[in-house]
């Protein structure tokens, strides 16, 4: 319940209400109701959502180290292109697990280069 | 690691081209109780697979360990994601991870290699012979035949049990009803079927689908076994999801069963397929449901149960020629608890299928087996779905067993009846002894019809009520061996003509003389 609490009042923020005033307006409807100990969970279900669609549009490039982030750059920049995804700023993180290459994730794609998934792709396919 | 295993991973190296391909993916925010909830994949379609990257974050020789992949099944689509449920183990999922849309809808694999092995719900081979190879891909989820495509049931099924192929007859692209409480010998029927299969013609012989929802392994695995041991296994295919699988499984281990039929039906070939049992099927539907957050119904199944029965069995069908002449039997089994044959899913299922045989407890524990309470039973296909010797002969026993049960009530008073009513009871006596049969021994038709046919003439008048069945066992052997011929033509002919029938009386003759001891009465 809390989380479709949490949905409406993302939505009045939204559609352009003022926060204070969809929080106040949200208490005195908890309050009508008896659901007033409702609202910290509310609380905590909207920042989830408000993290939520923060991160949306974020995009992280994934590298085996730092010696491959030039490269990876501007292959992850032609491939998002090719994508018409749009990508103010993309984010870098390190990962040795991936061993080399490189992989871009987030705006809910995955563009995976990464020599791990190659290496794994070619066992799956030799041992079948 | 072999030398070839090697040899493939050189080639695929110098084979390797990127494709810089981007993939839809989402992030799992909750899992539990074999029920993810998904973040994202705003792309997705209901029933799309997804697979979820376990590999992310471990090492390259760990993630090369794993089991295989591990695959979801989109069955809520929502606002701002979707709800899957894993297709295998729960405990591989961890919140944040991954997972990425394939854009398929599921599907299992199916072919002539198939045949005598068993599966999974996901068409997996899971009796260590190896995979399946050179298979097609089928969908589980397919929209049946329409009215223009399909034609009217008229070739029999023998299911080699004569209560049913007498009175109850099936044909091939009917569904009929298996419905009793526990331990009454709904399994023993079908199985039965399918062993009976064994007498007819290789060329017309169907291929045979035991889907097992819900059942104990050691069950699963002595049916495997009797199939193996009978011959049966060759042309048998057992898909399995017992009990300890999850509920996605078990749900959807009928829909994969039927896929893999259409693949054999779409070539014109005749499948039977029974389901064991279909309220199991509706459990685990009903448990998916509830933990997809859907509103309960009546007995807290989802709304949309009598959808999720109907459109699996109205696949089963007779093609026209058009479309190949295929057909798909489907024997759909139900358990009932008390012999409430009006509960919820009982009722719905009846109004599906096309006929319902009813094993009754107090049948089976009177000692009649198979415990079909042929008063209650029905066909719908009736006997369009007969050959000719067994209408010829059918006719006589229905109307003996519908006086027997009139009078029955009377037996009570069997010294003071009159000479009629008692030679009626008596002849009814015998006549539900002749269609008593042992498990595990289908009768080819030939057989059936003579065995029938001397119950009408009153062949076991003069015999105890409690020797006929032995009676009739040793006749048909005698036929066997001394009539062969005349067996032979019934069968070739799928008729029983007067020929036939003077043949028949003579042996009868033969018979009583060559075992007066038999006739003692």
């Amino acid at each position: 319940m809390e989380q479709t609490y949490a949905t409406a009042l993302w939505k009045l923020v939204e559609n352009g209400m003022e926060y204070r005033e969809a929080i106040s307006a949200l208490r005195e409807n908890l309050a009508k109701t008896g659901r007033g100990n409702l609202l910290p969970r509310i609380g905590k279900a909207f920042e989830r959502i408000a993290a939520r669609e923060a991160a949306k549009n974020d995009v992280t490039l994934i590298i085996a180290s730092e010696a491959d982030e030039k490269k990876a750059h501007a292959a992850a920049k032609k491939a998002l292109e090719a994508m018409n995804v749009d990508v103010k700023h993309l984010k870098t993180r390190i990962d040795p697990t991936i061993v080399g290459g490189w992989r871009l994730e987030g705006a809910g794609i995955l563009v995976d280069e990464s020599y791990k998934k190659s290496l794994l792709d070619m066992y799956n396919r030799a041992i079948q | 690691m072999d030398s070839t295993t090697i040899e493939k991973i050189i080639k695929e190296i110098e084979q390797h081209a990127p494709a810089h391909e981007g993939q839809h993916v989402g992030r799992v925010v909750a899992v539990g109780d074999g029920v993810v909830a998904i973040d994202g994949l705003s792309k997705a379609v209901m029933s799309e697979v997804l697979v979820f990257e376990e590999s992310k974050g471990k090492k390259l020789a760990e993630s090369m360990e794993a089991e295989g992949e591990l695959y979801g099944l989109v069955l809520n689509l929502e606002e701002d994601g979707v709800r899957a449920t894993i297709l295998g183990d729960t405990a591989r999922v961890a919140e944040g991870m991954t997972v990425k849309s394939t854009g398929k809808i599921l599907s299992v694999p199916s072919g002539e290699e198939m045949l005598g092995r068993v599966v999974n719900a996901l068409g997996e081979a899971i009796d260590g012979k190896g995979p399946v190879r050179n298979t097609t891909l089928m969908p589980v989820e397919r929209q049946a035949a329409g009215v223009i495509d399909r034609k009217s049931v008229t070739v029999p099924l023998q299911t080699g049990i004569k209560a049913i192929d007498a009175l109850i007859p099936i044909g091939r692209g009917q569904r009929e009803l298996i419905i009793g409480d526990r331990g009454t010998g709904k399994t023993t029927v079908a199985i039965d079927t399918i062993l009976n299969q064994l007498n007819e013609p290789e060329a017309t012989r169907p291929i045979c689908i035991y889907v097992a929802i819900g059942q104990k392994e050691s069950k699963t695995a002595r049916i495997a076994q009797q199939l193996r041991e009978r011959g049966a296994l060759p042309y048998t295919i057992i898909v399995d999801a017992p009990a300890s699988a999850p509920a996605a499984l078990q749900y959807l281990a009928p829909f994969s069963g039927v896929a893999i039929g259409e693949y054999f039906m779409d070539k014109g070939k005749d499948v039977l397929i029974i389901y064991d049992d279909l309220s199991k099927q509706a459990v685990a539907y009903r448990e998916l449901s509830l933990l997809l957050r859907r509103p309960p119904g009546r007995e807290a199944y989802p709304g949309d149960i009598f959808y999720l029965h109907s459109r699996l069995l109205e696949r089963a069908c007779r093609l026209s020629e058009e479309k190949g002449g295929g057909s798909i039997t489907a024997l759909p089994i139900i358990e009932t608890q008390e012999g409430d044959i009006s509960a919820y899913i009982p009722t719905n299922v009846i109004s599906i299928t096309d006929g319902q045989m009813f094993l009754i407890t107090d049948l089976f524990n009177k000692g009649i087996r198979p415990a079909i309470d042929v008063g209650i039973s029905v066909s719908r296909v009736g006997s369009a779905a007969q050959t000719k010797a067994m209408k010829g002969v059918a006719g006589g026993i229905k109307l003996e067993l519908a006086q027997f049960r009139e009078l029955e009530a009377f037996m009570q008073f069997a010294s003071d009846l009159d000479k009629e009513t008692a030679d009626r009871i008596a002849s009814g006596q015998r006549m539900e002894e002749v269609l008593k049969q042992k498990n595990g021994e289908p009768i080819p038709l030939e057989k059936q019809v003579a065995a029938i046919y001397a119950g009408n003439q009153k062949l076991f008048m003069g015999v105890p009520v409690n020797r006929v069945t032995e009676v009739e066992r040793s006749f048909t052997d005698f036929l066997d061996a001394n009539y062969k011929d005349t067996l032979a033509a019934i069968k070739k002919t799928g008729q029983f003509n007067d020929e036939d029938k003077k043949k028949i009386n003579h042996a009868m003759e033969e018979f009583k003389l060559a075992h007066k001891e038999l006739f003692a009465q």
